[in-house]
């Protein structure tokens, strides 16, 4: 059954992203941020990470290998909330299609920085279904 | 009555993949065409105008229109996922037949998937009122299962209902597809696909698209070769991104003239295996020797049997029939017989006595065998 079995193949997950949290404006430093990823089962993966003094945060690339036949259309989960003052907070929740690098926004977004207060506001491309309350200033 | 251009009829087909979470849910209702933007509601779950069918192995949105489509309703279906890999369609497990909720012979496993979100529609349909047009959409699986649901609607409501699928696999046989044509109009089904895309070249002969008679809307390729690439749901948005149903229409392969496939026929050129359209040219050839001699013959294919033998039987006793019936249609039949052949790579045919109806039928199933094979081949091959 070689013949009809695809090779592993690697898949962006999550690309990285970089930003800074506020909350009606001032940096939100030392918060716990939990980043989840779905993508084969209603449970996912989590990863936890903190925000330094000046709000800023860097969440890495989060990769695997998978073999798929190729008419699967390949789709993740994502979410991520930021604990604040007992607060629950889904800064950036919905899913990226395809494997590649940056599939989410099509690039990294620069000057990323997302207000916990804010409304929040739905943004799609091919590849991305997202509710964020995260802005950027442009992709590169 | 309104109409999706061909760029949201694509958007809405692959975005239903991306509905993975509320926050994707949210975003997706946001669009435009549609009446419960999230956004906007405080309380979610006193919300009505969407309803989303999750079942084991299916999934569906159902939604109340907005703006110009405030009086239609949208039922969106998605196909595999990685995550709920229901891809076992591809491969010949569930090629079986059975009856859909209008009484005509379908693929049995699309089938199961539509009946299981089946009350979930209802329940949707019941909720709201829909005075307009019932939009039918879906890419690859969830557009077979898109053909099924509009099947059902248009028996149930009296509205109009348009169906559009990108890149999807044949949803039934002969039958089915007719009863689609017939009951929706050829002018409200958008079938499209890439030409060089292997998954509506799946389940093979007898399996038919509907609208029967027609070919769809086919987007050329420049790729001469069979290709999973060309089944991307992105892939498909891109194609007809700037174009109008119109555009892609005009676009027809050569042998969605019946003309020009009984010139093919006729032609004492050997078909090259290797060229991967001489499977289109083949499927389109039995299917109109097969009509020439039903037309004539009022042969009701309704009790065909469900196995790939008895299916590949009852095609072989219709052309035999064939031969019988007038010199012309014989004399197409013996065309057919030696294309396929050919084909298949097999010795030539001398005379017209060799062809028995048992003779017609084992070409038959080594044919539907070796096009399944090369369908499967493009959809796993690592390229």
């Amino acid at each position: 059954m070689s013949l009809f079995m695809r090779d592993e193949e690697e898949v962006v997950l999550c690309s990285p992203m970089e930003g800074v949290i506020t909350f009606e404006g001032k940096p939100v430093s030392n918060a716990k941020i939990e980043r989840n990823i779905k993508w084969q089962d209603d449970v996912g993966e989590t990863d936890t990470y903190y925000t330094d003094k000046n709000g800023s945060f860097s969440l890495p690339i989060k990769q695997t290998t998978v073999r798929l036949n190729k008419i699967t259309q390949f789709v993740m989960s994502q979410e991520i909330t930021v604990k604040y003052n007992n607060e629950e907070y889904m800064i950036w929740g919905g899913a990226k299609g395809g494997k590649d690098l940056y599939a989410e926004l099509g690039g990294q977004p620069k000057n990323m920085r997302c207000e916990l207060t804010s409304d929040g506001e739905s943004v799609r491309s091919d590849n991305t279904l997202l509710f964020t309350l995260c802005k950027w200033d442009s992709i590169e | 009555m309104t109409i999706l251009i061909p760029k949201i009829a694509a958007e809405l087909a692959s975005d239903v993949y991306l509905v993975q979470n509320s926050a994707s849910v949210r975003a997706f209702f946001s669009r435009p065409e549609f009446a419960s933007d999230l956004n906007k509601k405080a309380h979610l779950a006193a919300t009505v105008g969407f309803r989303i069918a999750n079942v084991q192995d299916g999934f569906g949105v159902c939604a109340v229109g907005a703006g110009e489509y405030k009086n239609d309703v949208f039922l969106i279906f998605r196909g595999s996922t990685n995550k709920n890999n229901m891809a076992d369609w591809v491969s010949n497990a569930r090629i079986g037949v059975e009856f859909s909720k209008t009484g005509r012979p379908v693929h049995i496993g699309f089938n199961h998937i539509f009946t299981s979100m089946l009350s979930d529609i209802e329940a949707f349909m019941a909720q709201n009122h829909v005075r307009g047009t019932i939009h039918c959409v879906g890419h690859s699986l969830g557009g077979a299962v898109a053909t099924l649901a509009a099947d059902w609607a248009k028996s149930h409501f009296g509205n109009t209902v348009k169906l559009y699928t990108f890149g999807a696999p044949r949803p039934g046989l002969l039958l089915f597809a007719q009863h689609v044509t017939n009951k929706l109009d050829k002018k409200n089904i958008f079938r499209t696909y890439h030409a060089t895309d292997p998954v509506p070249m799946i389940p093979v002969f007898p399996f038919m698209h509907p609208p029967l008679n027609g070919y769809g809307h086919c987007i050329p390729s420049n790729e001469n070769i069979l290709s999973a690439e060309a089944h991307d749901r992105v892939k498909y948005i891109n194609s007809v991104r700037f174009s109008t149903w119109e555009d892609l229409e005009k676009r027809k392969p050569p042998y969605s003239t019946e003309s020009v496939v009984e010139q093919w026929l006729e032609s004492a050129n050997p078909v090259n295996p290797a060229d991967p359209q001489v499977w289109q040219w083949i499927d389109a050839s039995l299917n109109y020797v097969v009509k020439k001699v039903v037309g004539v013959a009022l042969v009701s294919l309704q009790g065909i049997g469900t196995g790939l033998i008895t299916i590949a039987d009852k095609i072989a006793w219709i052309l035999q029939k064939g031969i019988d019936l007038s010199v012309h249609i014989g004399r197409l039949v013996f065309h057919l017989m030696r294309k396929i052949m050919q084909a298949l790579s097999m010795a030539a045919l001398h005379t017209d006595a060799e062809i028995t109806q048992m003779f017609i039928g084992g070409i038959l199933i080594r044919l539907m065998m070796k096009m399944n094979t090369e369908a499967q081949m493009a959809i796993y091959k690592y390229s």
